[in-house]
């Protein structure tokens, strides 16, 4: 189907998963599709748990809160967007998330203030294994059950597996299964405790797991579990809902990589881990590629001519400019090698490739013409 | 402190300290400068250990040798290097505490436990910078077993999650062997003559943000002296007279290959923009990495690089 360079597969869904590693670009990715949708008269949501909040500040939002913000549309109309439906942007809040959880949850008061109160609780709901995930995907639930939106883009963050991402839910109910939790917590019941899960005495798990973090950490951290095992019930039926969703067919993967060899290797692990999870990323889209450039003659021509015409000034100067000119090049040849194999590789997947931005993209400004990229009204063309 | 600090950073420092962390913003090649600077430091006698977290072979795979895996390896003359992950280290840790292998063994590969010790919020990073400690103590009989340690650490976000993790647990947990391990781990990053904090960007708007948050949370808050930022990918100024000769003097092709190399003249000018707002006294003391074209990255390239950066190096070091 050749490479794309303009896309619009946003279209066909309710909700856009960005994924890829840090640093090529999927926050700025994410922003421009949000921004091409909410053009295009969709009430758009743009989410982004990309830690250090990129997207939000892209969109000139600055707080973080849990909350639902609109852009506003003067911003963008001074940026030449004119926005046909509102566009939000949220930041999702990973201890805010989980407050929400205890506070909605049908513990007794009393009980609900223990979990919040608790200082383990306290100092790593935040950094629990997955526990960013856990808060985009419960948080991406909300918002989608609210019907608010017509599109939800949501930014990842930055991880070295996909699958992370998709397991979050699942580990958080892996964590509260654990049997061996459940038998920490009950020290009293242990002598029931069949010795094969373990293959060690309780008394001697104790003792070494003691000895590494000190027996009152353990005695500390059983006691959040146990609080938390309480809202074992919730979470599992959360977990089972947030999961079909993840696996609706009105949900789009896609997956942005930069044309960098390691960048690609990256996302192509990506992609079969996905793939192996029976779902399709819809479109994969490499980010600042540098096109050929326009010269209308080789290289070769090009660097005997300019070599020509350049010889009467300093051989230093011209040697500098021959180098550039061959870096323009053969930067654009690699680019366009890179993306043949990809295409071939991620195949029925949508390839897009979004050219290198002569303005460095960091604002509004630097958004319109990215976001341009994703409009139906340029109309699909082909390389 | 941060007075202290200051006036440490920029400063020659005869032997450097031993731990040298390299962080940034995802992308901006925290790898291949950790590379580079561990290839320097050992072809200049300094026996280093290049420590990978959460890299997944990155190292190797730039050296162009075969994974090292979680144990130390001798990768060239005096460089060794280690891709540390949460559970070897945690293991390591264990052996270290109880010395009987078979002991250790029988609790810590067991599936069961495993998946319990995973749970345990910021353990893997506190005994990943444990190890790190280790071998900052660790003797030989001629002295230190190591001259220099560099850390190859995660993006920004999780770097500081990494370095936070020794007064986040100090503070959650009770006194006993997991307090005193942070308490040593503070001492070692907070101490100016034994740890520095590298940071690498690339001359973007957005890179150079996360360095100046990066920089704000080092020396306000977890009291990290900073060593030198690499600036990474710059691209060499083009001579402005050759430019206008070219397209004024040129054919048709020539014009067009003159309004190429001005629209990287203009996006190298951005990158001098951009460049200004970090503080003059980091930028002072750059190492300036030129933006290199090649198909793949591999030793070739991190050869050429070092010979590149190593006067800017070893000029403050």
């Amino acid at each position: 189907m050749g490479t794309r360079h303009v896309s619009t597969f946003w279209r066909h869904y309710q909700i856009v998963v960005c994924a890829g590693t840090g640093g090529v670009g999927k926050t700025t990715v994410a922003a421009a599709i949000a921004l091409a949708a909410a053009r295009a008269g969709k009430r758009t949501l743009a989410m982004t748990i990309d830690p250090s909040r990129r997207l939000a500040y892209a969109l000139g939002q600055h707080t973080i809160d849990n909350l639902e913000h609109p852009v506003a549309p003067e911003a963008l109309r001074e940026a030449g967007v004119e926005l046909q439906a509102p566009l939000h942007v949220l930041v999702p809040d990973v201890r805010r998330t989980f407050d929400e959880l205890i506070e909605r949850s049908p513990l007794a008061a009393a009980r609900k203030a223990q979990l919040l109160n608790n200082r383990i609780y306290q100092h790593f709901s935040s950094a629990l294994a997955g526990s960013q995930e856990y808060a985009a995907i419960e948080k991406l639930y909300q918002v989608h059950q609210s019907g608010h939106y017509d599109l939800i883009v949501l930014d990842t963050p930055p991880s070295q597996n996909a699958v992370d991402f998709l397991e979050a839910p699942g580990r958080v109910l892996d964590f509260l299964e654990n049997e061996t939790l459940q038998w920490l917590v009950k020290p009293a019941s242990a002598t029931r405790f069949p010795r094969r899960t373990l293959g060690v005495g309780t008394a001697f798990f104790w003792r070494t797991l003691g000895s590494m973090t000190g027996g009152e950490t353990l005695r500390e951290l059983a006691d959040f579990i146990l609080s938390f095992r309480e809202m074992y019930d919730g979470f599992r039926t959360r977990a089972a809902q947030v999961r079909s969703l993840l696996r609706s067919p009105q949900l789009a993967f896609t997956l942005v990589t930069s044309p960098a060899e390691n960048q690609r290797h990256a996302m192509l692990h990506f992609y079969d881990e996905l793939c192996a999870q029976g779902i399709i990323p819809r479109a994969v889209m490499v980010n600042r590629v540098h096109p050929m450039p326009p010269w209308g003659v080789s290289t070769t021509d090009a660097i005997t001519a300019a070599t020509r015409l350049l010889e009467p000034l300093d051989p230093e100067v011209t040697f500098q400019i021959i180098e550039a000119i061959k870096e323009e090049w053969l930067i654009a040849h690699h680019d366009s090698q890179a993306l043949k194999e990809l295409e071939a590789r991620v195949h029925p997947t949508e390839l897009v490739a979004l050219p290198e931005q002569r303005q460095d993209v960091h604002d509004l400004v630097g958004l319109a013409p990215l976001q341009a990229l994703f409009c139906a009204d340029r109309g699909p063309t082909k390389s | 402190m941060t007075a202290r600090l200051w006036a440490c950073y920029g400063q020659a420092y005869v032997s450097g300290p031993r731990l040298q962390i390299v962080t940034g913003k995802g992308g901006v090649g925290k790898t291949v400068v950790a590379t580079t600077l561990a290839l320097l430091e050992a072809e200049a006698g300094h026996t280093t250990l290049l420590a990978e977290a959460h890299g997944g072979g990155r190292v190797t795979s730039l050296l162009g040798l075969p994974a090292s895996g979680a144990e130390i390896t001798r990768v060239r003359p005096n460089l060794f290097v280690v891709d540390m992950n949460p559970r070897a280290a945690i293991h390591e840790y264990a052996r270290l505490i109880f010395r009987f292998e078979s002991l250790v063994n029988a609790v810590f590969e067991n599936a069961t436990v495993r998946r319990f010790l995973r749970l345990i919020p910021s353990l893997g990073e506190l005994v990943m910078l444990g190890k790190i400690w280790f071998h900052e103590q660790e003797q030989n009989e001629h002295g230190p077993r190591f001259d220099r340690i560099i850390l190859d650490a995660p993006a920004t976000g999780h770097a500081l999650a990494m370095l936070r993790a020794p007064s986040l647990v100090a503070a959650a947990v009770p006194p006993g062997p997991l307090r005193d391990i942070t308490r040593n781990l503070s001492i070692l990053l907070r101490d100016p003559e034994r740890t520095a904090l590298h940071l690498v960007t690339t001359p973007e708007e957005m890179p150079v943000a996360e360095t100046l948050e990066l920089l704000h949370a080092a020396q306000e808050e977890l009291g990290l002296r900073v060593g030198r930022l690499f600036i990474n990918q710059k691209l060499t100024p083009l001579a402005h007279a050759a430019l206008r000769h070219l397209a004024a003097k040129g054919d048709v092709p020539l014009q067009a290959v003159a309004e190429s190399l001005a629209l990287r003249e203009q996006r190298r000018m951005s990158q001098e923009e951009q460049l200004r707002a970090l503080p003059d006294k980091l930028r002072a003391h750059a190492v300036v990495m030129p933006r290199l074209v090649t198909a793949a990255f591999g030793y070739e390239a991190l050869q050429k690089l070092a010979d590149q950066i190593r006067p800017q190096w070893e000029q403050d070091t």
